[in-house]
């Protein structure tokens, strides 16, 4: 061993030390693999919902005939009441699910307009709007997707211990469409939370100036955002069209 | 530096073995794996035949007599491959194992051979053929297996956690025992009222899943006179094991004698019952 | 294990950002310790909202395991760069030198190191953790089947062990060469410095630790799991809330698993040596990026599975309930996407390591070196379509058993050419029989065996005798235990001087080798006989007419538990006290082997070039000296 440790590598280029060019080109790849993983459960989710549309086992879908009666089995203990649904299931209004799709698409569309302003250097104030408006609109399309929660069609059930009607909210026990429904709903705010925390990231790195130099951290961004805005779209429209 | 970076160019100054075999060398390699792979082959067509006479139930069925010989077909089949593999394994232990000049030494290097197209061609052609019999026998098994034949009998099964119920809907016959006529083919419409069970007659070679809310459908043509065993074949909770009913392949006058008499005896059983009801209101 | 902690210039690390001195406060310890205390907050905070509420129990499940996994990964530095990422404060080169564990130590494996190489030895432990435990478990059901009608285990205990003996050893052998070996000896392999993402590197193997504790506890919850670990719905909606502690370690694995994938892939695409072309690498990196490639098609399907799981179990939907006309199939559909193409993430890594192993101990090249990455490729591309077949006998489709029948006959073709390929590169070679070469012949007996009694279970027909059948368990153990960890251990065997740095010890290697192949035999062959006679799987109790197999087997399981702890001797025992290792002990060609042995951080001492493929064996000129090194002047290393 003639030489001494100073000579070699010392772990001087360790983690992290890379060109931007090698870190875009890595994470850009990294992102495209997320979003191919991601597809593969978007394509479960429709899967999902076609097949249990099709099968309507029970008439379970939409409970589309009056005469069936439906008992929910998995009440533990007495816990909760036994209730019978007496006719057809209620579909989601399309309004709420068109505006969180717009929010989505649109939280999309700003950071488009961000990178665009990160790659003309207009300068960094207008960088940070740009993204605090993506960031702002993901936290709107978070919030419209909890505020769809709460606006709900009512349905009248039957209490079956007191044999009286009772109007409630459509809930996750009424049926495969509402279970589908709601998990879409459930689907679409994890991929938002995700998409705020980004974009909140991004807009503070970005008022720090990380991005005066190289912003490819935006392009990412912007290739998520615009599938997460995509995927979303998708799944208003199947919930919409094919209720 | 050199004792952390072996020297990688030391192989280079000894010559290249020889990539083409002598022909001494070659004939003993073909001779020796020819007749090693004739002698296992000749073993694997006599254990299939055996163990698959000596293992597998005796057939009750046209289905189960069609899992036999294509348990049997198959595995003649697989045989040669079986034998092939291993005569190469064995040889190659046998005749290039090489013992290294040191413990820690390796032997010299072999000859480089990085492929061999026509090897390559054999064994994707000879795989491929034995897929499309594979295919051909399966698909033709299995669609004779989907011919109703007229008259068959509809027995609807009925798993729950954890018995089977069996019931003759043209008689109006429940029973926990599974009793069908010889030679007449045999539809089962099987369900399930909590958890996916597996309605398996072992003897009669086929099976399917019961599921709750649907119904599905299994074919059976008896073939000959005996007992047989229906269990769950998929897991359904505490007493999986213990889910299981007699059944009973009989001739067609018993098969009637049985829907009268089970029929007659559940109506008496009935009536006993509502009469032992009307007494307790009293 | 290391050399570097007594480096000079290393030394002087300064605490520098917050991160950095975030980091140096967490260990394990602090991990577990955040893990608790944010696991029983949650717990009552839950409880007391949902008390009395309709699904109370599998809602406070749900969120204090959470709770726990997100506790013991803040605990542990997961989310650090997140957190400073988002806070725009980069980490500074004294912090990653610090994260990669320089100064550090031993101390450095119970720590969120980034260094692979340290990751890749955490994966090791933790797969013969797991392994262990599936094993005794293993035991336990060995045990209660010796007589037909054992009380040893209730039923309920019975079907607990059997479901988490299941999910312990799938999760083992996903990870088993996954985890160390790509990890320790993949990047190695390609001439890179480390893996594309450290971090995200050090977070695939916490993450899936601080999932091991949902997996056990399960036994502790309401009865366990009683569903089998393929948690066939509805039966698996009925179980108590050890239901959702399985779900939750499921979805913390899918979790790893892609993080795992993501990373392998983008390593050998982005960080190959100069020199180092497609056509060079050496076959197990493209067993491993094909197997992550693969892991990452088969895992959201997993997800999928177990997130609508839950929402059925602590929401009330009713993906899987028939009143509520939800459907097992749907259940059954997700979960086979997943499970056929998991089973080639299982077997492609440890193949593809164990043809390395063949080409050093022949010494010859690879024979047919495109033909067995396409064969590779064609089984990953065959094996997502091919999922069905694990449903032939549900009457889901009955229509589609031809072209699934095709999908899955044809996948016999490129497995095929595995055994084409070992052959070849056997063929005319000079078989140098160490103990890894020992691990190659027990393989192809096993996995031709495993291979063979495949094609019953691709025919329909066949397939109606022997679905549900101890049949397919003695199957699936030929190809996944005979065949899978068999060529495992040929690999870990070949590895493991470089990895531990000592030579294993091969006289006790070799009596366990002996043990672990005849065991082995008696153990499923018997198996496969009682599933011929036709013996339902997953039963605690039998007719007394498999006495005699299960008695044979259950004895011949004992003799296999004994054989891979013999094993484990020689290898803790050649870990603490063998013989060190030289830096190429098989005097083998890939890059691994041209480092150091202890490997130094970074792995290479000077930058490797490569001028040719790794298998130059019999071969002259550049061919044969298929890599140099690229002695820089700046640093003058040159001797």
């Amino acid at each position: 061993m003639t030489t001494t440790a100073t000579d070699v590598h010392d772990g001087a280029e360790h983690h992290g030390h890379f060109t931007p060019e090698q870190k875009d080109r890595k994470e850009r790849m990294a992102v495209w693999l997320l979003i191919g993983g991601d597809a593969v459960f978007l394509a479960l989710e429709l899967f999902t919902w076609f097949y249990l549309r099709a099968l309507n086992v029970s008439d379970g879908w939409r409970y589309s005939l009056a005469t069936s009666s439906n008992q929910y089995p998995h009440c533990p203990g007495d816990s909760c009441s036994p209730i019978n649904f007496t006719g057809e299931i209620p579909k989601i209004g399309s309004s709420w699910t068109l505006i969180v799709t717009v929010l989505a698409l649109a939280a999309g569309a700003a950071v488009w307009w961000a990178e665009a302003i990160a790659r003309k250097r207009v300068g960094r104030s207008m960088l940070v709007g740009a993204l605090l408006l993506t960031t702002v609109l993901a936290l709107a399309a978070v919030v419209a997707q909890f505020v769809q929660f709460q606006h709900l069609p009512v349905v009248e059930v039957i209490n079956n211990a007191t044999g009286s009607p009772i109007k409630m909210h459509l809930g996750t026990i009424m049926g495969t469409y509402a279970s589908t429904a709601l998990f879409y709903m459930g689907a679409n705010i994890a991929h938002f939370l995700i998409v705020l925390l980004v974009a909140l990231g991004l807009t503070l790195r970005a008022s720090r100036g990380k991005y005066d130099a190289s912003f490819y951290e935006i392009r990412l961004g912007r290739l998520f955002f615009v599938w997460v805005g995509l995927s979303t779209l998708v799944l208003s429209l199947v919930s919409i069209l094919f209720a | 530096m050199s004792s952390e970076h072996p020297d990688l160019s030391a192989d280079a100054t000894v010559a290249s073995p020889p990539l083409k075999p002598d022909a001494k060398e070659n004939k003993k390699n073909v001779t020796v794996i020819a007749a090693l792979w004739l002698v296992l082959t000749a073993i694997g067509i006599a254990l299939s035949i055996w163990l698959t006479s000596a293992l597998l139930p005796s057939s009750m069925s046209t289905e189960m007599g069609g899992v036999r010989s294509t348990v049997l077909v198959f595995s003649l089949a697989a045989a040669p491959v079986v034998a092939f593999v291993l005569a190469t394994s064995i040889y190659s232990l046998l005749a290039w194992r090489k013992a290294p000049g040191s413990a820690d030494v390796p032997p010299p290097d072999a000859p480089p051979l990085r492929g061999n197209a026509a090897a390559t061609g054999i064994w994707l052609l000879t795989s491929s053929v034995l897929v499309v019999f594979l295919l051909v026998w399966g698909l033709s098994e299995w669609s004779a297996q989907q011919v109703v034949q007229p008259n068959d009998l509809v027995v609807k099964v009925t798993g729950q956690q954890w018995i089977w119920n069996f019931t003759y809907p043209d008689a109006k016959v429940d029973s926990h025992a599974l009793v069908v006529p010889l030679g007449r083919q045999v539809q089962f419409n099987v369900t399930s009222l909590d958890v996916t069970h597996g309605f398996w007659p072992v003897q009669l070679g086929q099976q399917v899943d019961a599921n709750p809310g649907l119904v599905t459908t299994i074919r059976v043509t008896p073939t000959h006179l005996g007992h047989f065993v229906v269990r769950c074949s998929q897991l359904c909770g505490l007493y999986h094991a213990y889910m299981y009913a007699q059944g009973d392949v009989v001739t067609a006058k018993a098969f009637e004698q049985f829907l009268e008499h089970h029929g007659a005896s559940a109506a008496t059983s009935a009536k006993v019952a509502l009469l032992a009801a009307r007494q307790g209101g009293q | 294990m290391t050399t570097l902690s007594d480096k000079p210039l290393l030394e002087h690390t300064v605490l520098s950002t917050a991160a950095g001195r975030l980091y140096r406060r967490q260990n394990v310890f602090t991990a577990i310790a955040t893990g608790v205390v944010l696991a029983a907050l949650v717990w009552w905070i839950t409880n007391s909202i949902f008390s009395g509420g309709a699904w109370a129990d599998d809602m406070t499940t749900v969120c204090m395991l959470t709770a726990w996994v997100v506790g013991f990964n803040l605990g542990i530095g997961t989310f650090n760069a997140v957190i400073y990422w988002m806070l725009g404060i980069d980490q500074t080169h004294e912090d990653e030198l610090y994260a990669a564990g320089v100064g550090q130590g031993r101390k450095r494996y119970l720590k969120y190191c980034t260094d692979h190489k340290v990751v890749g030895t955490q994966y090791l432990v933790l797969v013969f953790v797991l392994f262990f435990v599936g094993g005794t478990l293993a035991m336990m059901i060995r045990t209660q089947l010796l007589s037909p009608h054992s009380s040893f285990l209730s039923p309920q205990t019975y079907n607990s062990i059997v479901t988490i003996h299941g999910m312990c050893m799938i999760i083992a052998t996903i990870i088993m060469v996954s985890g160390p070996f790509a990890n320790f000896i993949m990047p190695i392999m390609i001439g890179a410095k480390d893996m594309a993402f450290p971090r995200l590197n050090a977070m695939s193997i916490w993450v899936v630790i601080s999932a091991v504790p949902c997996l056990v506890w399960t036994f502790f919850l309401d009865g366990g799991v009683n569903a089998g670990w393929t948690t066939y719905a509805p039966l698996s909606v009925q179980d108590g809330t050890a239901m959702d502690a399985f779900a939750i370690t499921i979805i913390v694995f899918v979790v790893s698993v892609t993080v795992a994938g993501i990373n392998t892939i983008v390593t050998v695409a982005t960080m190959r040596a100069e020199g180092m072309t497609f056509g060079r690498l050496p076959v197990f990196v493209w067993g491993s990026v094909i197997g992550g490639a693969l892991g990452l098609y088969a895992m959201p399907a997993f997800l999928i599975s177990m997130c609508s799981m839950i929402a059925d179990r602590a929401t009330g939907t009713s993906f899987y309930v028939a009143s509520g006309g939800g459907v097992g199939w749907l259940w059954e559909n997700t979960f086979w996407i997943m499970g056929h193409p998991e089973v080639y993430v299982i077997l492609i890594p440890p193949v593809a390591a164990m043809i390395e192993v063949i080409a050093t101990f022949a010494r010859k090249p690879v024979f047919a070196y495109k033909v067995i990455i396409g064969a590779f490729a064609g089984i990953a591309g065959l094996s997502i379509m091919v999922w069905a077949h694990h449903m032939f006998t549900t009457g889901w489709a009955p229509d589609l058993a031809g072209p699934f029948m095709l999908t899955t006959e044809l996948i016999s073709i490129p497995t095929g050419i595995i055994f084409l390929c070992i052959i070849g590169t056997l063929w005319r070679g000079s078989i140098w029989t160490r103990l890894p070469m020992y691990f190659v012949y027990l393989f192809l007996w096993n996995f031709i065996i495993g291979g063979v009694t495949g094609i019953y279970l691709s025919d329909v027909p066949a397939d109606n005798y022997f679905h549900g059948n101890m049949f397919v368990t003695a199957h699936f153990h030929y190809t996944l235990l005979g065949g899978a960890m068999i060529a495992g251990a040929a690999g870990l065997c070949y590895w493991f001087p470089k990895v531990s740095g000592r030579m294993l010890d091969e006289r006790i290697g070799k009596v366990a080798f002996w043990i672990i192949a005849v065991a082995f035999q008696v153990t499923y062959m018997a198996q496969f006989i009682a599933g011929a006679k036709g013996m339902p799987r997953r039963v605690a109790n039998y007719d007394p007419m498999y006495h005699v197999e299960n008695f044979v087997s259950s004895l011949g399981a004992y003799a296999l538990m004994v054989g891979w702890m013999v094993l484990l001797y020689a290898l803790v025992v050649s870990w603490i006290s063998g013989e060190h290792a030289p830096a190429n002990p098989w005097h083998s060609k890939t890059l691994e082997w041209h480092v150091p042995t202890p490997v130094p951080l970074e792995n290479f001492l000077v930058d490797p070039v490569v001028t040719g493929d790794p298998y130059g064996y019999g071969e002259q000129g550049p061919a044969a000296a298929h890599v140099t090194f690229e002695y820089d002047g700046d640093r003058g290393g040159h001797p």
